[in-house]
């Protein structure tokens, strides 16, 4: 686990009356500030006179019984912020913490992690998250707002975090945005489940050990080890297999799981955020989607809009990517309205691309014409491109595979059958040649059945 | 040995978590500091001896006390 940034601009104030927990709070808080001690309530209410403090940690019990609350009040009374710390168990204590005004109440044992959680969410309370949130999503939008106001309690902690929106609408975009947020020190694990074979997944999540199976020449980390104090993206996470499902399930209740061919137990503390643009609970009644891993991903669910539901936010967008890039281009109100009235199927990231195809053109003045080509041809791609009937059919998965197949098919061909060339050809590993090979052969492929 | 009342069971269990945090939060130190700052580690380790002997205390009152329930 990494160790949070030094901050040697913070001053805090640590009560506590036991010697050995003071000293070892003491050793951890010194990362974030300079750290003053007091024994007793009585000398951390003088400190609290003579010195100006940032935040304060205060145990409750000190020279006698709740004497900490005392100390919660005067910290309230000069607008500091205080985070109790107590072994009592019993609700009342606490109830009282919070009525006196402490901001955190940390119930003891408890360990490092749990101290850098509240101070993290110190430094968030004294800047604007909603307002950083609203700018970068560049939204008015009352739902996308209430939405964003979820994402800013989902910061601290570790519950898992569920993105859910059509394609385009910014789910990496904003899984990024939160690691921006939680601290960029620790890593950002990206992994697009629908991207890589199901057979290869498993490696690389879980990672392997050499020779586990055919190609693993070495041992390599899986991407749920790399990711240990930070944050596991899984896009697109749908696209799963039931199989899958079950393993990762376990692993993330546990926080501990098997490298492929080992006998080695691997921790990993990580925060998993996973997206979609499917329904899971449909997915769920069909039996395609188990209902306990879904329930393990939903700690937060934040669903981003289409682009059609936010027209109050469309002329704004419009605007920012216009400004983007520094050759600018200016529509004629015609344009922009027709701009206004198109549906976005494919959400920002279409809206985007659309602006980047009109800037790239010789015009300074876009006018409607213009738009309706782009919009078109817009169109004309988007059907062309992927035949998604096919897909929903077939799953995704095996859609991928079936081109990659026929690809690497066409390009052998061209080869006359050249495997060297055609590996070159599309950089293509041996193992993704023969995985590949071994589904054209699966599929009853040309090239393979004459060899 | 008689029975702990609800307020000495409840302080009880305080000094226990009070104890377990100051035992975990040591043992954090050392592991994190043993090779860069040997000299707060010199200070921590007998006060973590005790408390561990401490907490053995805690643990056979509760033991008791939970028997005699």
């Amino acid at each position: 686990m990494m160790g949070p940034m030094k901050d040697k601009q913070m001053n805090i104030l640590l009560v506590e009356d036991d010697l050995l927990a003071r000293l070892s709070l003491k050793s951890r808080l010194e990362y974030f500030g300079k750290v003053t001690e007091a024994e007793t309530a009585a000398l951390a209410i003088n400190q609290l006179e003579n010195g100006q403090f940032d935040l304060a940690f205060v145990d409750l019990d000190l020279e006698r019984e709740l004497a900490g609350l005392e100390v919660v009040k005067t910290l309230k009374a000069k607008n500091i912020h205080s985070i109790v710390l107590s072994g009592r168990e019993d609700d009342s204590v606490i109830t009282a913490a919070y009525q006196l005004g402490c901001n955190d109440f940390l119930s003891k044992p408890f360990t490092k992690n749990a101290i850098d959680s509240v101070i993290k969410k110190y430094h968030h309370s004294k800047t604007d998250l909603l307002g950083q949130l609203k700018a970068v999503l560049m939204t008015e939008d009352q739902d996308l707002k209430a939405q964003l106001k979820i994402i800013e309690q989902a910061l601290f902690g570790d519950h898992p975090i569920l993105l859910t929106g059509e394609s385009g609408t910014g789910k990496t975009f904003l899984a990024k945005y939160i690691h921006q947020l939680v601290g960029l020190d620790r890593p950002f694990i990206h992994l697009n489940c629908a991207e890589i074979s199901e057979s290869l997944i498993e490696s690389e999540l879980f990672g392997h050990e050499k020779g586990s199976f055919t190609g693993a020449q070495k041992s390599k980390k899986g991407l749920m080890e790399l990711a240990d104090g930070g944050i596991l993206f899984l896009d697109e996470i749908a696209t799963l297999s039931l199989n899958l499902q079950k393993k990762l399930l376990k692993a993330i209740e546990e926080k501990t799981f098997y490298p492929l061919g080992s006998e080695k137990v691997v921790t990993s503390n990580f925060r998993l955020i996973s997206a979609t643009c499917e329904d899971l609970q449909k997915k769920v009644q069909a039996g395609e989607f188990r209902e306990d891993f879904l329930f393990r991903l939903e700690g937060f669910n934040i669903y981003l809009k289409a682009l059609r539901e936010r027209k109050a936010d469309l002329d704004n967008l419009i605007n920012h990517f216009l400004k983007k890039n520094k050759r600018r281009i200016v529509l004629s109100s015609e344009a922009r309205a027709e701009l206004l009235a198109y549906s976005w199927p494919g959400n920002i990231r279409e809206l985007q691309k659309v602006i980047e195809v009109l800037r790239s053109s010789e015009k300074g003045i876009v006018e409607k014409v213009d738009v309706c080509a782009v919009l078109k041809s817009a169109v004309s791609n988007s059907k062309s491109q992927v035949n998604i009937e096919e897909v929903l059919a077939i799953g995704l998965s095996a859609y991928v595979e079936k081109i990659e197949a026929q690809i690497v098919e066409q390009v052998l061909r061209n080869n006359n059958d050249r495997v060297r060339k055609t590996l070159s050809d599309l950089k293509l590993s041996n193992n993704t040649f023969y995985r590949i090979m071994t589904n054209i052969k699966c599929l009853g492929g040309e090239s393979v059945k004459a060899k | 040995m008689s029975k702990l009342n609800e307020w000495q069971n409840s302080s009880l269990t305080h000094d226990i978590n009070s104890t377990l945090s100051a035992l975990l939060s040591a043992l954090e130190v050392v592991n994190d500091e043993w090779k860069t700052n040997p000299e707060l580690v010199d200070k921590i380790l007998p006060l973590t001896t005790q408390k561990l002997d401490l907490l053995q205390e805690q643990m056979r009152l509760y033991r008791n006390n939970s028997q005699n329930q």
